[in-house]
């Protein structure tokens, strides 16, 4: 596997300028941001105009704009992103705070979804044009056309309101001990809509693909000459044409981690989840301009770890990149 | 892809190369109509489109009229889809909103096909490291959670529709422009090219009058799966707050009626059965077309 360490780290050399570039954006929409900063942190008219300068001043806001760039670009490089200009704490704590929510939410999403996508696109590949396949990519299309945020609350009204079996929002019943057997069952417990909801629209797109995929690989010659020697039907599909099939759309699936972002932002709104996206909406409703640039860095930073994760799934399934290097 | 015309050398130079022409259309329209369900979709695309042209014919109350004498009525022989909080007729609210949403949706489709025309025709043609370059930043675009990107940028620019459109459209051409691409390393080697390479003509006339005009059809339908999309993304950021500034649009109506839950199902249930009615045509239609175009497996 000597060609693993080489595309880490040439993924994460071409990293360097496209982080870069995200925070030169940063920074031009800090300059660019309707509202003065100083302003936005202490409230209008709360402090007199010589109080303002002392800490325009104190905040380097004077300075020459190249001067402001490398000391943002600094502290960016040391982790601090700022401070909120309506929690007053540091973005990147208030960040780190909502990460896990978010991360339970879109990881059982992804895992839920991509399992049955991938199940779903090959049981209508094997069978082209067949009633199964014509329903499963009906319901497919359906499933990502459908608006997640309608359908979410649709199903709240359905099954939170009418008929009270889940609960209508956020993540844990309050005074649950953090950890404890209870806990984590009221925690499942409100995971059942958002994942379901969720997950309908991925699973549609990567049902999709999959099937596509699929079709291509079992029109492959391998398959000819594996159905030549005489393996069963089963062995073809599972041991030839699957992993083939898959290899093509591991890509796919490693983007969608980053995108899965724009999922998030919808289905924790309606659903009240406790997470990155619900702090987005939030921080754009008030205007929370360092706490957003820390989201968008946050984003930059995924879309990377995505890129390098796919890369390297995509090594080990695939042999023939692997070795010399 | 369906490239059935063939050269006839005599016709090189003489403007009348191989482009995609009328009985080219007619084969995909054949292939498209094979589609039980893609007719449907299109018939049921249509009578929206209808409805969304002639909104202010159609609506029998004006979308954004509150009468607080009719708040929170079910559906009734005045008021068909019933009314909301305010009093305000969903149904008229419904078609108007269809109006914004596919205007949005079209438009971002638009800019995303001229964008996404250019910097892939640029790439394919230019090759080298500008092609390198564009690719690189094409990919990068292709992974950015685009709702997420507008919702933060929206609020910085101001939000107006021409912001949400230029947003949303500045967002979908990657796949546009790696089609577009992918074509014209193709075309650059077909013969007709470059026939008209030594003829002696000029490389903006190569792009536009030998080129460009033989990858339309898939501009196109690569557009047309966009659009689907683009229209979700408008939907969800005025469902977020930040979209078509318009006061009445599909995705407000759904925030609304999402602060009301359970008080008024119609003002749920109906305006998100409309959007969900347009993405779910358009998506059938573009996957149909997209089919024909490039002929079905």
């Amino acid at each position: 596997m000597s060609a693993v360490p080489r595309i880490v780290g040439t993924r994460l050399v071409q990293a360097v300028p496209l982080l870069l570039a995200t925070v030169i954006v940063n920074f031009a929409i800090i300059h660019l941001a309707p509202g003065d900063p100083v302003t936005m942190m202490v409230g209008e008219g709360a402090v007199s105009a010589d109080q303002m300068e002392a800490l325009r001043l104190s905040l380097g806001l004077n300075n020459p704009l190249y001067i402001q760039f490398l000391d943002y670009l600094g502290s960016v490089l040391k982790g601090d992103l700022g401070t909120s200009y309506v929690y007053h704490q540091p973005v990147s704590e208030i960040i780190a705070s909502r990460i896990p929510a978010t991360l339970l939410l879109m990881g059982s999403t992804y895992v839920l979804s991509t399992v049955l996508g991938l199940a779903f696109g090959i049981i209508a590949a094997l069978r082209p044009s067949s009633l199964q396949d014509r329903m499963l990519m009906t319901v497919a299309i359906l499933g990502y056309s459908v608006p997640t945020f309608w359908l979410g609350f649709i199903a709240l009204m359905v099954f939170a309101v009418e008929l009270g079996w889940l609960p209508i929002s956020g993540m844990v019943d309050s005074g649950l001990e953090p950890g404890s057997l209870g806990y984590w069952t009221s925690v499942l417990h409100h995971l059942v809509l958002p994942v379901a909801v969720l997950s309908l629209f991925y699973t549609g797109l990567i049902a999709r693909l999959m099937r596509t995929s699929m079709l291509n690989s079992l029109r492959g010659d391998f398959i000819v000459t594996a159905r030549a020697m005489g393996l069963s039907r089963w062995r073809i599909i599972l041991r030839h044409a699957v992993p083939n099939a898959i290899t093509p759309i591991v890509t796919v699936l490693g983007l969608q981690i980053g995108l899965m972002l724009s999922g998030a932002v919808l289905t924790e709104t309606v659903f009240g989840w406790p997470g990155l996206g619900v702090l987005t909406v939030q921080a754009v409703a008030q205007r929370d301009y360092p706490l957003l640039l820390g989201m968008f860095l946050l984003t930059s930073v995924m879309v990377i770890i995505a890129n390098v994760l796919t890369d390297l799934v995509y090594l080990a399934i695939n042999p023939r990149l692997r070795g010399n290097g | 892809m369906a490239d059935t015309a063939t050269i006839d050398p005599a016709t090189i130079g003489t403007g009348e190369e191989p482009m995609r022409t009328v009985s080219h259309w007619r084969e995909v329209w054949d292939a498209f109509r094979h589609s039980r369900i893609a007719l449907v979709a299109l018939f049921v695309l249509v009578l929206l489109g209808f409805c969304a042209l002639f909104a202010p014919w159609l609506a029998p109350f004006s979308p954004t009229e509150v009468n607080v004498m009719d708040v929170l009525q079910g559906p009734n022989a005045q008021h068909w889809w019933g009314t909301d909080d305010l009093g305000r007729d969903v149904y008229s609210g419904a078609l108007y909103g269809l109006r914004i949403s596919m205007a949005v949706g079209l438009m971002a489709g638009v800019v995303a096909a001229i964008l996404g025309t250019i910097i892939g025709a640029f790439a394919g043609f230019i090759g080298g490291w500008v092609d390198a370059l564009l690719m690189r930043i094409t990919d990068f675009i292709l992974t950015i959670p685009v709702l997420f990107l507008a919702l933060v940028l929206i609020p910085v620019f101001g939000s107006s529709r021409l912001i949400v459109i230029l947003v949303i459209g500045g967002l979908a051409w990657p796949s546009i422009a790696r089609l577009v691409r992918a074509e014209f390393l193709k075309l650059r080697s077909e013969a007709f090219v470059e026939a008209a390479r030594g003829y002696g003509a000029r490389r903006l006339k190569l792009i536009f009058s030998e080129m460009l005009p033989n990858t339309f059809d898939l501009v196109l339908v690569s557009t047309a799966l966009q659009v689907p999309a683009a229209i979700l993304i408008e939907a969800g950021l005025s469902f977020l707050g930040v979209g078509d500034p318009e006061p009445r649009s599909l995705g407000l109506m759904l925030k609304d009626a999402y602060g009301l839950l359970g008080l008024a199902w119609w003002s749920a249930v109906l305006p998100g059965l409309v959007l969900s009615a347009l993405a779910i045509s358009l998506n059938l239609v573009a996957d149909a077309f997209n089919d024909a175009v490039r002929g079905h497996e």
